[in-house]
């Protein structure tokens, strides 16, 4: 699931990145892999419990760093962290609630893979170009 | 239909779809009989603000599956919850990329949460819909858009 091209030669930022990736990768893995729901809920736990506490940390990590670049467009991609970790909040709740069910869980994996790549693949670009000496980003153009 | 609010929306999908999927989406030549009739999932977003109408996204069969099998490395045989909710994301990523564009030009758009409409759909060509054909290695899809600028009274 990982490509090289969502790299944005900020190390730290990379590393929690291709984590994140690893995961959901490994989640979906699971989720398509045809088996029964008892063998998916471990493995489905498991994520949840590693994307409440990982995001949170790699938000932070990535928040700190925009915060010592001056990146202009801090607020706003601060923002979209925030809608993300409580619609992710909201997920797991449902998911709980209803015992893992396929019916849930199948679309809420689609949009989190959906989600996951868009945000590396665009938004956390614009971080790796300013950082890296580009000093422009999409709302200042 | 004007062209300074058609542009946004094209350029809009063709970057999502370079950053998303790595795939280079040109404009086809024409949109053939054939492409129509092999279209069957489309999804349909609703503008509303300066401009008002529908932007509807066409895919044949196996490409929502092709599409979604690039992002996540894996086989996807068919056209699922998982692939139908990765796709609507994905619609929802083009059709807001292309409100940031189009407000550039000064048109403040508001979207709809894409819905799904599954089908052979005849192009209402009597509303004025412009349909962009849209050809990728994994298949020819099209963008139909039916826009209006609001009236300001």
């Amino acid at each position: 699931m990982w490509k090289d091209m969502y790299r944005i030669n900020v190390p730290i930022i990379d590393q929690q990145h291709q984590e994140l990736f690893h995961r959901v990768s490994r989640f979906i893995s699971a989720l398509r892999s045809g088996g029964h729901n008892a063998d998916k809920t471990g493995i489905v736990e498991d994520t949840l419990m590693f994307m409440a506490e990982y995001v949170v940390s790699h938000f932070h990590a990535e928040e700190t760093w925009m915060r010592e670049i001056n990146y202009p467009d801090y607020i706003a991609h601060e923002a979209i962290h925030r809608s993300f970790v409580q619609e992710m909040q909201e997920f797991t709740e449902r998911l709980r609630a209803c015992g893992y069910d396929d019916a849930i869980l199948q679309p809420f994996a689609g949009r989190l893979l959906a989600w996951l790549i868009y945000h590396v693949a665009s938004e956390d670009q614009k971080i790796g170009a300013y950082s890296n000496g580009g000093r422009t980003c999409e709302n200042e153009a | 239909m004007k062209l300074k609010y058609v542009n946004p929306i094209f350029k809009a999908t063709v970057d999502v779809f370079k950053m998303m999927l790595d795939i280079d989406a040109k404009k086809a030549d024409a949109y053939s009989a054939q492409d129509i009739a092999n279209t069957t999932i489309h999804v349909v977003v609703d503008i509303t603000g300066d401009l008002s109408g529908t932007i509807s996204y066409a895919f044949p069969e196996k490409m929502p599956s092709d599409m979604v099998a690039i992002m996540c490395g894996m086989q996807m045989d068919a056209f699922d919850s998982f692939v139908e909710s990765a796709l609507m994301e994905m619609a929802n990523i083009i059709s807001g990329k292309a409100a940031v564009y189009l407000s550039a030009d000064k048109y403040n758009c508001d979207i709809s949460t894409p819905r799904l409409s599954l089908g052979r759909q005849m192009i209402d060509e009597q509303n004025s819909a412009l349909v962009i054909p849209l050809s990728t290695p994994i298949g020819t899809m099209g963008i139909t858009i039916m826009l209006k600028e609001a009236i300001i009274l």
